[in-house]
């Protein structure tokens, strides 16, 4: 389908790093992942090496969390970057991409963590969001002179573009909050100590639906608070 | 299929192979049995780990290339050995992972350290190898003192060697292991530019003993690496060797030259024809090598009689030695009394566990790691790669240290 001049294009990925998918997983909220990729085509996609790491942390420090990562996986909730995922997204020469990648990654990889070096790689690459919690990461790499495809996404933003589009409520938000802090990952400070619901006004939402009305912050907050805006395409 | 052979064939554990490279244990089942092919990002360190080439392994994972048989890595044909244990095997692999990282480093921070190249090469090219065993490892001794400018002064080496080392690029360990090995040298880091790596086990060991392994280990490193991959050295017994006495012999004058016992013999007022337990504390003390290494090179020197030397070997010196230095404390109160003076360097900060291994982190190489990041050269996730920790252990040992990086959201 060839976009209306004007009118916002979804990425056909958003790829993602050991980190914010753990927090999903964690969090055990899935329902944002599976409407990007059921009504926006968005699918949600990992480098082979963020699946190995995030397969092994999850494993080693949340081995009740397993089956809930063997979902998201055996249900192709998310992906593994490979020729046929690309191909099945409009990319031509998905193995030059997938060297390119590769190739990208193990350089990134010398200054930041193997999953995050991959997901920011292919992010870079293939021209798409991010999803990546790890701002130091983001950090060193601009200090480094790279440039990193933005908009980066964090697990929250996920979360709370599930309310937006209302498929999930606060509630839920709620309970995925509980979850993270009960696994003692880190929350954002703006729902640090308040729910998520309550903290919305401090938090910029980067990933908006295009026809719901707005949540959270109506200017960028912080450096990397860049927006991107979406449509459903199931009618 | 190939990846399966060639991790059969270094006796380890497929499970803790698993553990060292991060990946779930039933994810690299699949790499080993081919049901996956071996991702390509892998291949650098699992290449650096081994010792095989990454072609090599990029035709594993491809199933082309050799019969499984030529693929087996040189280094572990001597590891197979019946007299090693699996924590042998598995400290080396855990030793050799540490390389890969520092070879990483190295790279971030631009400095690659390979002054060892010119000066093992230098040693080599003077040593008349066909002369006696014992005179190839003096000889060496002696160049390798004069060449790195430890015989100034004409005093023992023993504090100075590990720095030495490090400023040679020679990766130095010291952690227990409950093993027969003693001690062992070999090579670290890519396999087109290794790096030489000695290890001296601590576990029961004392400073003294350590020195004496270190700089016999570093023997072998200059003569027998080339050729051998690795070099092991065993507590039971002691070989004969042509390579094994020419490091003994090599150790030997390192840490106590004869210039060097006069010389102690001078400063303290010594009669080597009357030595009591107190004077032998006194030149174990200053020496920094054990007793029976000190009197032997006496001995060798002339300064005391065989019947001497079996009497003063009888000696018990201990007391009179833990009064003298702290190095007489076992490794436990040694560490303690270390840490209270540079808290974030004691060996507990340093451990990092691997599945059922454990490995002291030279403190070196954490302050490179942390030097790095504090320098915005590596991210925090990376430093926590790098020392092998997961980040909030990282965090909670060394985020006192850091300062000036991002802090994750």
């Amino acid at each position: 389908m060839t976009p209306s001049p004007g009118l916002p294009q979804n990425p056909a990925l958003i790829v993602a790093d050991t980190s914010a998918l753990i927090q999903i997983v964690v969090s055990e909220e899935v329902t944002p992942l599976r409407i990007l990729k059921q009504d926006y085509s968005i699918q949600l996609a990992v480098h082979e090496a963020v699946e190995t790491e995030i397969n092994w942390r999850v494993q080693k420090k949340f081995p009740e969390k397993r089956t809930t990562l063997n979902k998201l996986f055996s249900t192709n909730t998310v992906g593994v970057l490979d020729k046929a995922l690309l191909s099945q997204h409009g990319y031509k020469s998905a193995p030059a991409l997938l060297e390119q990648i590769d190739v990208l990654g193990e350089r990134f990889s010398l200054r930041i963590g193997r999953g995050e070096a991959y997901a920011h790689a292919a992010g870079n690459i293939l021209g798409v969001p991010t999803l990546s919690q790890d701002l130091a990461a983001i950090w060193e790499l601009i200090n480094d002179g790279v440039a990193v495809q933005r908009p980066i996404l964090r697990a929250f933003d996920l979360l709370v573009f599930g309310v937006q589009a209302a498929k999930i409520d606060w509630d839920a938000c709620a309970k995925a909050r509980k979850q993270l802090l009960k696994a003692k990952e880190g929350i954002l400070q703006c729902f640090r100590n308040c729910s998520v619901e309550d903290g919305i006004a401090h938090f910029y939402l980067r990933l908006c639906d295009a026809d719901a009305p707005l949540l959270g912050a109506s200017q960028p907050l912080e450096p990397f608070d860049d927006r991107i805006f979406v449509r459903s395409v199931s009618g | 299929m190939i990846l399966k052979n060639i991790i059969e064939s270094t006796k380890l554990d497929p499970e803790f192979c698993a553990d060292l490279l991060g990946v779930a244990p039933d994810q690299f089942e699949e790499w080993l049995t081919g049901v996956r092919p071996l991702p390509r990002f892998v291949i650098p360190e699992i290449s650096s780990i081994l010792g095989i080439t990454e072609k090599t392994l990029l035709q594993a994972s491809t199933g082309a290339g050799e019969s499984y048989a030529t693929l087996a890595p040189a280094i572990w044909y001597k590891l197979r050995d019946s007299k090693l244990v699996q924590a042998d095997r598995e400290m080396v692999a855990l030793v050799r992972k540490l390389g890969y990282y520092m070879d990483q480093l190295a790279a971030v921070r631009g400095e690659k350290l390979r002054r060892f190249e010119p000066l093992f090469r230098s040693i080599r090219d003077r040593v008349d190898r066909t002369a006696p065993p014992a005179l190839q490892g003096k000889g060496a001794a002696r160049d390798f003192r004069s060449m790195t400018d430890l015989e100034h002064g004409q005093v023992a080496i023993g504090e100075w060697i590990r720095r030495a080392l490090r400023t040679l690029g020679v990766l130095t360990l010291e952690s227990p292991l409950k093993s027969a090995v003693e001690g062992c040298a070999f090579s670290v880091g890519s396999v087109s530019g290794p790096t030489p790596c000695v290890f001296a086990n601590s576990y029961k060991s004392t400073w003294f003993r350590r020195n004496a392994v270190i700089m016999h280990e570093v023997g072998h490193a200059i003569f027998d690496l080339e050729s051998e991959q690795i070099s092991i050295d065993y507590t039971t017994d002691a070989s004969d060797e042509l390579k094994d006495q020419r490091a003994q012999a090599f150790a030997q004058e390192c840490l106590v030259p004869k210039s060097v016992l006069v010389q102690f013999a001078n400063r303290f007022g010594l009669k080597w024809g009357s030595i009591s337990a107190a004077n032998l504390a006194t030149l174990v003390g200053y020496s920094h090598v054990e007793q029976r290494l000190v009197l032997r090179a006496a001995y060798d020197s002339e300064l005391i009689s065989a019947e001497q030397l079996e009497a003063y070997g009888a000696l018990d010196c201990a007391s009179e030695l833990r009064e003298l230095t702290t190095h007489a404390l076992s490794t436990r109160e040694y560490l303690r009394k270390q840490a209270v003076e540079m808290p974030k360097w004691i060996a507990e900060n340093r451990n990092t566990d691997l599945g059922r291994r454990s490995l002291r982190l030279p403190s070196l190489y954490v302050g490179q790691v942390i030097e790095a990041l504090n320098g915005q050269q590596i991210s925090e996730s990376k430093a926590a790669e790098m020392l092998m920790m997961d980040r909030e252990t990282f965090v909670t040992r060394f985020g006192s240290l850091i300062g000036g990086a991002e802090k994750a959201a």
